[in-house]
């Protein structure tokens, strides 16, 4: 008996005579809050990592400093560059928080985005950082720019992205295996947010620009990026974005402005939205239809003396917001057809879920006979109530 | 030897955790794809078939385990020949078992850890309970089974939750027409999870009421089953076909999705926890099988053997595969098509036909005596 | 051992034992007539055996016209009520037509003088000096066939009051006391039952300490009962003084920190639980009470849960066993996942946890060791201290140096938290014992964080989890009745059904009685139409 305690004591103790491997304590690491790559001079890729400095982040401890700091590295694979970071950074960074990841134009004009491998494999990348193109100038600059609440770029632009694809419909919410399912998909191509810099970059960079009420320079989301797989083709502008969004059956809420002849318009507020698509192929060409139905209350109308406690009126304004908005996501599907020829709303994946075989004769040039596509839209408006008065003040007026 | 007894529900507790165990975690089916889960849904109902069978060898000759029931059927040379090869076949899916687990930890969770450590580790947890005894491994998965009943729900209403379940990943079903599905069932499917209820012949010796151990049995694999196929399905609804095919653990990438009002995220503990409990109660299943094997030849109480034969698994857990592809294919292989198919079926088959004719024959010689 | 006891003891222990089996009546009628002493002898041994210690009173006195020696051990003698016996004895002639020299005359004259007092008649010194050390008084004369000794020990001890440990909100207040006569009828009083057995035994071989055990004859289980009382008798120590010494003797396995019998002070505690079925210890000496055979779910229950509202009483319990959770898992969980595992952490939560431990010289696992043991070290210090001072070193003192080593930069502030909640909810546990369990599990786990992180958090509570379903208290499982699973005991262990609904006696103790009552018809509002109104 006393020689099995021994024994099962000594390889206990095996387990104590070696060390703590996986150890890391927190006061050794730094958080990588958000990464930019552009193309590099001296090597393939220049990535650069904006780290959180956590004590200005946290209001008892802050002392006025610049919340994180931005580090820029060149080489080869991002792996290797990763790792490498600490050439200028003190600690080793855990990219288990990162936020954002943006990439520049060049980037996606050239297709190098052999990082996403890096991105997909690694067990720290998880997949909840937004995925996001600048529209001019270097990535890098993005992650630099400072802004009042969040403090950091990389934090100011989840919370942005979040809040805007839920308001408006301003942000596709593309995350890594989002952008990676359109891209090995035959019936998708991907597409991904672009942000725009304005003002000055150089100013936004410091810790002056957050003293005024009005900021030097500022991040504001621009337009959406499509692309042909790796290659990036042209944008959307963002009142295209809300319409793209809304083939995707991803508007939460959004506000339509619908003109009604000598610039007046009407505002209505959606809040609920629903679109089915159904795809099918009939003589040799694809035949999509789109139906929405959305519901939402009137949020400013100045249309015409139609009284809104009547519910004439109600259908009245119903069929003007249906014909806007056929009209409205037709032209930008029609266009998207037309110049770009890129089947980004995912019509193909709906062809092939739901007429499998006849999708397979055309899988592998979906895009062309996208471009044919015939698409039928379908709206179904139902405005529900229209605030607190029923005629406005300036329609009142005798 | 003390007799050992397991009740209903600690049975059914067993079954379900090892059905479950390290096919929820590694993923069964998943090259299939959109078909993934009906695959499943059909292997569950052969399973419960096997499940049968296997139920029916133990009822033929109650208080025998699977060792004892081959003395019967062939003769004890030819038994002990045999159970080398079971008890080989045992420990060695046991190392595998823990070396998917090491792989996993390694994986996602302690990269830097030596395996070893990892290895030498669950291997000491497993000798305690089994050392304990059967009894004991049953109530910890009694216990523990509501928990991985919970914890799977919870994953399942997250994923809802946080928005990530979507419909038409589903779709297009049975694109490809059923022969993909047959393909995967047999030998796949059928032999890993189902086929590995071969073990349940060494311990339903064990089991207080034989009788109504039927119902409980069978239910247990439907149960599996059914939890198994709803897995697979929220798991292609998350991620997609695509990524499901090539995940490598594709419950922790779904796992990984869950994002709630910004608080409940990161939630991999969830699935290392289920992992954990799944492979322990596996793994400690076919060691003990294992060990009672070896008792079975030497007629030494097996627990002399825990702590030796188990420091041995620890070590194989290591030396089973240089790296992750080999142990892959070696799973995907040799062991699906070579080893499994005789050990789970062809022996039991045999065996169940060997005592079903003497069964017969000493039917008839009762008979005979009694006419006289 | 038999052979290095002295005579003495050996006298002794066939004493004890054949007391155990006779009661009193019969011991009279099997007095042999010629074993008698002579006053000399008795006198003689009962010196040498005492010595010269101070409290041993010998007193000329004269009974029934007779010489003889009144004996008393001063000091457990209730000596107000001894003078008033005596007093009796003078003013009450005997009357002389007894023959006080034969065995009949003395009974009768006992009878007449002493009855209803307690009193016994012995023949041998041993059992005469057992009777001293037991609180009675000896008379013998030299002509008295028989040594008289009367029965008037001093309960003069402490009184009743409430509990010190196991306070309640709602339900009665008394505690038990040292002395073991209060303590069962404190109990008897509770259950008015002549199935309510007492068994009184004599352990420890130099203290003879007095030890009771309580059942309900028709509802314990013969076979526990039997092996409690088999066990009791195996014990073989010198000296007993608590229950505690007892627990250790009496359980089935030591080598655990789990506690494997209940003690408690409470007298209602140990009458419910003697309904349920379970047999109780009383150890004369101290107010804590033994219950056995004790299963885990037993320590989370509280006997104020069934005088409260059941829906309350359910949310306490559920709250018990969170804490008990919280207590082994957080500060584990705090070291491996801040150490291992930094991905799991919400990033906001993160943020705010790195600015605090910016500035911090230690480890994780090291911080952590420090402030659980400068917590147990100000506990302890706080339990000892004199009451006036104790109050100010306690849970609060402790957290005051935790803020100020905070601020000193030796420790987070979180730290200081989850030190402060685990402390906390360490002492939801209604049992004492449980709650240094969780102590010390909670120590073993954080090493073992320290080295796996979050994996060998998980690890090691699987191995408790397996160590627990491995006891057993007097051959019922410890983890019964959720493993093995009994879905009819459910209705009191998670939660608790109202008390209509708790009709059926736990059945692991598998009690000659399962159902305690019938199904009982819940109460209608009565018909109060036709009375001023309708």
């Amino acid at each position: 008996m006393k020689k099995k305690v021994l024994c099962f004591l000594l390889s206990l103790q095996l387990l104590f005579l070696t060390g703590c491997w996986d150890q890391r304590e927190l006061a050794a690491v730094s958080m990588a809050i958000g990464m930019a790559v552009d193309v590099g001079e001296n090597g393939l890729y220049k990535i650069t990592v904006e780290a959180i400095n956590p004590a200005e982040l946290n209001d008892q401890t802050a002392s006025g400093n610049a919340p994180s700091v931005v580090f820029t590295l060149e080489g080869n694979t991002m792996s290797e560059i990763a790792h490498k970071m600490n050439i200028g950074f003190s600690k080793s960074l855990i990219f288990s928080h990162m936020k954002t990841v943006i990439i520049s134009k060049e980037i996606a004009e050239k297709g190098m985005l052999q990082f996403i491998d890096f991105l997909e494999r690694n067990r720290e990348i998880r997949d909840d950082f937004n995925f996001i193109m600048v529209d001019e100038g270097k990535a890098a600059d993005v992650l630099k720019v400072l802004y009042t609440i969040q403090k950091s770029s990389s934090l100011k632009l989840t919370r942005q992205m979040s809040t805007g694809s839920k308001l408006w419909g301003s942000d596709p919410d593309i995350r890594l295996t989002d952008f990676v399912n359109a891209l090995t998909a035959t019936g998708r191509e991907p597409v991904m947010a672009t942000v725009h810099i304005s003002g000055n970059p150089k100013k936004g960079a410091s810790m002056d620009n957050l003293k005024k009420s009005e900021l030097d320079a500022i991040v504001e989301i621009d337009s959406l990026a499509m692309f042909r797989d790796e290659k990036f083709v042209g944008t959307l502008p963002i009142e295209q974005t809300r319409d793209y969004l809304w083939t995707q059956n991803k508007i939460k809420m959004t506000i339509v402005s619908v003109p009604c002849g000598n610039e007046n318009y009407m505002a209505l507020r959606i809040i609920h939205s629903r679109t089915k698509v159904k795809g099918d192929i009939q003589n040799g060409k694809p035949h999509i239809k789109l139906s929405i139905r959305a519901e939402g209350y009137i949020n400013g109308n100045f249309c015409g003396p139609y009284p809104l406690n009547e519910s004439s009126s109600y259908l009245m304004y119903e069929k003007k917001v249906e014909d806007y908005l056929k009209e409205q996501i037709g032209k930008m599907i029609h266009k998207v057809q037309k110049e770009y020829g890129v089947d980004i709303f995912g019509f193909g994946e709906t062809v092939e879920r739901q007429n499998p075989k006849k999708y397979k004769k055309y899988k592998e040039n979906w895009d062309e006979a996208f471009q044919q596509a015939q698409i039928d839209i379908e709206t179904d408006i139902k405005i529900r109530r229209a605030g607190l008065t029923s005629k406005g003040a300036l329609l009142r007026k005798k | 030897m003390e007799k050992e007894n397991l009740s209903l529900t600690q049975l059914l507790a067993l079954e379900f955790i090892f059905l479950l165990g390290s096919a929820i975690i590694m993923g069964v089916g998943t090259e299939l794809r959109q078909n993934s889960w009906i695959a499943i849904a059909i292997a569950t109902v052969l399973g419960t078939g096997i499940m049968y069978l296997f139920y029916t060898l133990n009822e033929l000759l109650p208080n025998h385990n699977l060792f004892e029931i081959m003395e019967y059927g062939f003769t004890r040379p030819v038994a002990i020949f045999i159970s080398v090869f079971y008890i080989i076949y045992f420990l060695y899916i046991s190392s595998r078992l823990n070396r998917d687990f090491v792989e996993l930890i390694a994986t996602a969770i302690l990269p830097l850890t030596p395996i070893e450590v990892i290895s030498l580790t669950v291997m000491l947890v497993i000798i305690y309970i089994v050392y304990l005894g059967v009894e004991v491994l049953a109530r910890v998965s009694e216990i523990f089974f509501p928990y991985l009943l919970g914890f799977i729900f919870l994953l399942i209403v997250f994923l809802f939750a946080s928005g990530r379940i979507k419909l038409q990943n589903a779709q297009p079903m049975l694109g490809d027409g059923f022969m993909p599905v047959i393909k995967g069932i047999f030998p796949g499917l059928i032999t890993f999870p189902f086929g590995e209820l071969i073990v349940f012949t060494v311990i339903l010796s064990s089991v207080t009421h034989l009788k109504k151990a039927k119902k409980v049995v069978l239910l247990g694999v439907v149960m599996a089953g059914f939890s198994l196929t709803f897995a697979t399905v929220i798991m292609l609804m998350s991620l997609g076909a695509d990524t499901m095919e090539f995940s490598i653990f594709p419950l922790l990438s779904a796992a990984r999705k869950i994002s709630i009002a910004n608080f409940i995220e990161r939630t991999d503990a969830l699935v290392v926890f289920i992992m954990l409990l799944g492979i322990l109660v596996k793994s400690s299943l076919f060691f003990y099988a294992g060990l009672k094997g070896l008792e079975y030849i030497f007629r030494i109480p097996y627990r002399d053997f825990t702590f030796p034969i188990g420091m041995t698994v620890a070590c194989f857990t290591v030396w089973v595969s240089a790296n992750f592809a080999e142990h892959e294919e070696e799973g995907l292989v040799f062991v699906t098509r070579y080893l499994h198919p005789p050990m789970q079926f062809g022996i039991p088959f045999l065996l169940l036909g060997i005592i079903l004719w003497k069964t017969k024959k000493r039917q008839k010689a009762n008979k005979k005596s009694t006419a006289v | 051992m038999l052979t290095s006891e002295r005579p003495f003891v050996r006298v002794r222990r066939k004493l004890r034992e054949a007391k155990n089996t006779i009661s009193s009546e019969d011991k009279q009628l099997s007095i042999l007539e010629n074993e008698m002493i002579s006053l000399h002898e008795l006198k003689e041994s009962i010196l040498s055996a005492f010595g010269q210690t101070a409290d041993l009173i010998m007193e000329q006195v004269r009974i029934a016209e007779e010489e003889g020696i009144l004996f008393y051990l001063n000091s457990t003698i209730d000596k107000s009520q001894l003078q008033q016996t005596l007093m009796n004895k003078h003013t009450n002639q005997p009357n002389s037509s007894l023959d006080l020299k034969t065995v009949e005359g003395i009974q009768d004259f006992c009878e007449q003088m002493f009855g209803g007092s307690g009193y016994k008649l012995t023949q041998t010194a041993e059992e005469a000096i057992n009777e001293l050390l037991d609180g009675s008084f000896v008379i013998a004369s030299k002509n008295f066939p028989l040594i008289i000794s009367i029965g008037m020990p001093n309960t003069n001890l402490r009184q009743v009051a409430e509990p010190t440990s196991q306070t309640v909100i709602r339900g009665p207040k008394d505690s038990f006391v040292e002395a073991s006569s209060i303590n069962l009828s404190l109990i008897r009083r509770r259950i008015r039952n002549s199935n309510l057995r007492f068994e009184e035994f004599s352990i420890g071989s130099e203290t003879k300490t007095k030890v009771y055990i309580g059942y309900m004859n028709e509802i314990a289980n013969e076979k526990i009962v039997e092996e409690v009382r088999k066990r009791l008798n195996k014990i073989n120590v010198s000296a007993i003084f608590e229950s505690g010494n007892i627990e250790e003797l009496l359980v089935d396995k030591t080598l655990t920190v789990f506690p494997l019998a209940f003690n408690t002070e409470r007298p209602d505690t140990v009458a419910g639980e003697l309904m349920e079925g379970k047999i109780c210890i009383v150890v004369d000496g101290t107010p804590f009470a033994l219950l056995v055979p004790v299963v885990f779910t037993d320590f989370f229950i509280s006997s104020e849960d069934y005088y409260h509202h059941y829906m309350i009483s359910s949310f306490l319990r559920v709250i018990r066993y969170i804490s008990f959770m919280i207590v082994l898992i957080v500060p584990s969980a705090y070291v491996g996942i801040l150490t291992y595992h930094p991905e799991l952490v919400p990033t906001y939560l993160l943020i705010n946890i790195m600015a605090q431990r910016e500035g911090v010289p230690f480890p994780a696992v090291v911080e952590v060791l420090i402030m659980e043991f400068t917590f147990e070290i100000l506990r302890e210090a706080g339990i000892r201290m004199p009451r006036a001072v104790g109050q100010t070193v306690s849970i609060v003192g402790a957290l005051v140096i935790g803020q100020a080593a905070a601020e000193a930069g030796l420790i987070s502030n979180i730290m200081v938290i989850i030190v402060a909640i685990t402390a906390t909810a360490n002492f939801v546990a209604p049992v004492y014992s449980l709650s240094a369990a969780t102590r010390i599990l909670r120590l073993i786990l954080i090493p073992i964080a320290g080295f796996l992180g979050l994996y060998g958090v998980l690890l090691g509570l699987v191995v408790m989890v397996a160590h627990l379903a491995s006891l057993r208290s007097f051959g019922v499982p410890y983890l019964a009745p959720i493993a093995p699973l009994n879905m009819k005991d459910q209705k009191d262990v998670f939660i608790r059904f109202p008390y209509w609904g708790l009709r059926r006696r736990p059945s692991y103790l598998r009690t000659a009685e399962p159902i305690k009552q019938e199904k009982s018809d819940l109460n209608t509002p009565p018909d109060m139409q036709g009375r001023n109104g309708g």
